[in-house]
């Protein structure tokens, strides 16, 4: 009878409500926020020491901006010392909002980013867009500590110094965990990650970025200043920003500021007679953003002049800073070894066995052009 | 005992029909005796202990002496009419003609003109309970029914639940007879029908079914003559006994028929082949077919600039939409979707939910009660103490309920949403509060999956739905404009050039591009 089918559907629904009630329920107050990560390892006990940033919901009242505390747990692994976490805190860590992981330049250096990155993508908690960070302090719970009187959360700053840099100083570049990932896992390009030392600042010590970490495989090898990541930036990276500055008179500073609008890049391969040269061409719109030394910037041929004076600054520094990276350091952060994939797979897998030897072997040729697109002439 | 599920049940009343035939029949046999004392006698029987019928005997002698008995019901009729028009004819003047007694007093002597001859008893009931005065002349057996009605009546006024910033503000009465004439005087045609039938064993309630002939879909007006022939009930005292009877989906939250205040709108609605049923001693009048995009059209729309009134419809879906989804989504995206929040957003829902005792889920069923409290307040309340309720409202539960952490402050935000959007769309306040707790319900549960599947089974369940046979959603997928001309937009009068196909097979409205100067 239709009623009774009724009734039975109702009693099969009522359980399902009641049995289902706590399916992945998670009560927002039962949660620890988990803002950022910071990751040490303790050579002498053979464990990782994990610090997380965590927002401080019981302190202080609402209006003023949130706090942060830090908890640090131990772990033979990563996710172990996540879970003891559990030992020490009331509520459950939760990592979907994490969006910063520090690493300190030690891990990097001995043990690799591996253990980091896999546990971060395994995880079905944590986002693959965290960005990762290394730190040049003793360790890397150092960046995160708060110094007396810094409001808010250091893990949100210093994910927003790293993200918004590219455009604005053009001294990091901001890496996230699965490209990261990808660039350690392929053998045509290494990576390099944002770095990041504390400075004082007026009266206390705050996170400041810090050039790029280069990495080989998944270890790091040492660091670029920001003055040369700048260059690196623009051989790498589409519509990096910054400032170009250049000294025209005898004046000891520079003395002009251009402003980059945008920035473009071609890089092509030749392979001839057994030498690969890779030619980058790149082309950059730029405004005149301080003018001391008085040039007359409504003469074309004064404009014309600036604009040979930025393109040979533009020349001579990224020729520099690929002459680092190809004798100093021999890895292939130039994504050179992409580039020949791309364009030859042949030629490539020819190379691949050898790559790492060839790489600072490769010709580079560099040429540059910069347009100045707008004076904003005083008169 | 056996279980439930066993149990027989009692069997049913098949025989219902002949114990309704036992307990109203007798009145259809009694006729009109030849003797006025007689019928008198049996007039005074039936309203025994009625002491609001009035019973007058007229004796004339002269030279044909004769005897008159006259019975009203008093509060129902015109005294004037009685005394200078029935009374005083009956005593001065003689009837005369070929006819019968009762024939030639209606002919010759009595000045009312609206009158019926009957024997019937029943009839003669019915009559003189709606204001009409009963004639009895000595001899004859036969009465006579005279039009003597007059009650009081309100005032023709703007509806108070369908205002307008611009249109026409009559709105319809108690009363059948003003009411239809409201319609009529708005449809100068001799194609608008109007067909009264009589409703309720007790309230023998009329009702006036209009159409336009020549639009009006053959096939519902059947539908819809055949359904209301099949209802028997005792009275009938607002549109709704009849609507929620003979509509479609009966156990369904959503309208299926329509209903209205206004003369205008019902007219409107005629013109796009619907049905109106007008029903006495309600100002409500009910339309058929209803499609399901007239919960979100007024009649606004059509007096008002046609990008204002556009607009309008939509925010009035989007209402709609969000009063029944806003609660579940929030519980879903608070409990289960963490990561749906951006970080500084779930850091303060986070921090607002700390030193909060229930739970998201629990917390918003409460809320939702108590908004529902204060708005089922609003309504009933006498309108002096409105003061006292939005202090307690605002005051109490706004702020001390938050100040003293029993309630988290985004659950009011979401919870003032619901409510303000839920008094959008007033036509749809039963699917409103049916669907929003089964959303609710469904995403505290399984969150989005949940979420999901109720809109999902909302969905399937709108589309389902017709109205006397026709789809309330079309699904045939017509995008032309013709056929959406009037569904997320309304177009400008002049390119309104055919009536809704669903409708009326009589398309054409106007001649096509007929604007412009």
């Amino acid at each position: 009878m239709v009623g009774k089918r009724i009734l039975a559907c109702l009693m099969c629904l009522a359980i399902a409500f009641v049995l289902s009630g706590c399916w992945n329920y998670r009560s927002l107050d039962e949660l620890d926020i988990v803002v950022g990560l910071a990751i040490d390892y303790d050579k002498e006990k053979k464990v990782f020491w994990v610090d997380y940033e965590i927002a401080d919901l019981m302190g202080a009242d609402k209006q003023s901006p949130i706090q942060s505390r830090i908890v640090r747990s131990e772990g033979k692994t990563i996710f172990d010392a996540a879970r003891n976490a559990k030992r020490k805190e009331e509520d459950r860590l939760y990592f979907g909002s994490a969006n910063t992981v520090v690493i300190s330049h030690q891990v990097a250096k001995e043990i690799g980013l591996n253990p980091v990155l896999d546990w971060i993508l395994r995880d079905a908690e944590c986002r693959e867009t965290v960005n990762v960070v290394i730190s040049q302090e003793e360790t890397a719970a150092n960046l995160l500590e708060t110094t007396e009187g810094y409001k808010g959360i250091i893990s949100v700053a210093i994910n927003q110094i790293v993200r918004e840099d590219k455009k604005v100083t053009a001294s990091g570049i901001n890496r996230k965990v699965f490209e990261l990932y990808g660039s350690i896992h392929s053998k045509k390009n290494s990576a390099v990650v944002p770095a990041m030392h504390k400075k004082m600042c007026v009266s206390r010590k705050i996170p400041e970025l810090n050039g790029v970490g280069i990495l080989k495989g998944d270890k790091l090898i040492g660091y670029l200043p920001p003055d040369k990541t700048q260059y690196l930036l623009y051989v790498i990276e589409k519509d990096a920003g910054g400032l170009i500055t250049l000294s025209v008179t005898d004046m000891e500073t520079d003395d002009i500021a251009l402003e980059v609008f945008k920035h473009l890049v071609d890089k092509s391969i030749s392979f001839e007679d057994d030498k690969i040269t890779v030619k980058i061409k790149t082309k950059t719109y730029v405004g005149v953003a301080e003018n001391l030394a008085n040039l007359p910037m409504r003469d074309k041929e004064v404009v014309r002049k600036l604009e040979r004076a930025a393109e040979e600054k533009m020349k001579t520094s990224i020729e520099d800073v690929v002459s680092i990276l190809q004798q100093n350091f021999r890895t292939d952060v130039l994504g050179f070894g992409e580039l020949i994939y791309r364009r030859n797979l042949k030629l490539w897998e020819q190379l691949e066995p050898d790559w790492d030897k060839i790489f600072p072997t490769v010709g580079v040729d560099v040429s540059s052009e910069v347009v100045i697109i707008s004076s904003a002439y005083l008169k | 005992m056996q279980p439930f599920w066993k149990r027989k049940r009692e069997p049913k009343i098949r025989n219902l029909d002949k114990k309704l035939e036992q307990w109203n029949g007798s009145l259809d046999q009694e006729k009109v005796k030849p003797s006025l004392d007689d019928n008198m006698a049996i007039v005074k029987k039936l309203f025994a202990d009625m002491d609001m019928m009035r019973y007058k005997v007229i004796e004339t002698d002269g030279k044909n002496p004769a005897r008159y008995g006259i019975v009203f019901c008093d509060g129902l009729v015109s005294s004037e009419i009685i005394n200078t028009h029935i009374v005083k004819p009956l005593m001065l003047l003689t009837p005369s003609g070929k006819g019968s007694l009762i024939d030639n007093l209606l002919t010759s002597v009595v000045q009312v003109g609206e009158t019926q001859v009957t024997d019937n008893f029943k009839n003669l009931v019915e009559n003189v309970t709606y204001g009409d005065t009963i004639l009895f002349a000595d001899g004859c057996a036969q009465a006579a029914i005279l039009s003597t009605k007059n009650f009081a009546l309100r005032s023709i006024t703007e509806p108070e639940n369908e205002k307008v910033l611009g249109g026409p503000r009559e709105g319809f009465t108690e009363s059948l007879t003003q009411n239809i004439s409201q319609i009529l005087r708005r449809l100068r045609t001799h194609e608008l029908k109007v067909r009264k039938l009589t409703l309720g064993r007790k309230t023998q309630t009329a009702i006036c079914i209009c159409y336009i002939e020549s639009l009006v879909n053959k096939e519902v007006l059947q539908e819809l003559y055949r359904r209301i022939g099949k209802i028997d009930i005792d009275g009938v005292l607002e549109e709704n006994y009849i609507a929620e009877i003979i509509r479609d989906h009966p156990y369904s939250a959503f309208r299926t028929t329509g209903y209205t205040e206004r003369p205008d709108v019902v007219v409107g609605k005629l013109l796009e082949g619907r049905i109106a049923m007008v029903v006495d001693g309600t100002p409500m009048v009910a339309t058929f077919p209803y499609l399901f995009i007239e919960n979100f059209q007024s009649n606004e729309d059509y007096y008002f600039n046609y990008y204002f009134t556009s607009f309008s419809r939509i925010l009035r879906m989007c209402a709609f939409l969000l009063t029944v989804v806003v609660p579940g989504f929030f519980i879903a995206v608070v409990a289960f979707h963490q990561e749906m929040l951006p970080l500084q957003l779930l850091i303060k829902i986070a921090q607002e939910r700390q030193s909060v005792p229930l739970p998201a889920a629990i917390e918003a069923v409460v809320m939702l009660m108590v908004f529902e409290l204060l708005r089922e307040t609003g309504v009933r309340m006498p309108s002096n103490i409105g003061q006292a309720l939005s202090i307690v409202g605002a005051l109490v539960i706004g702020q001390a309920a938050v100040e003293a952490n029993l309630v988290a402050a985004p659950m009011i935000i979401v919870v003032a949403a619901t409510g303000i959007t839920g008094l959008v769309v007033p036509k749809m306040n039963a699917p409103i509060t049916v669907w929003r707790i089964i959303v609710l319900a469904f995403a505290s549960s399984f969150g989005f999956y949940g979420l999901s599947v109720s809109i999902g089974l909302m969905l399937i369940h709108i589309c389902s739905l017709t109205s006397f046979g026709v789809e309330q959603i079309s699904l045939k997928g017509s995008f032309k404009f013709q056929a959406i001309k009037d569904i997320f937009f309304r177009a400008p009068w002049f390119k309104m050039v055919v009536r809704p196909d669903r409708l009326t097979s009589n398309h054409v409205r106007q001649s096509e591009g007929n604007h412009g100067g």
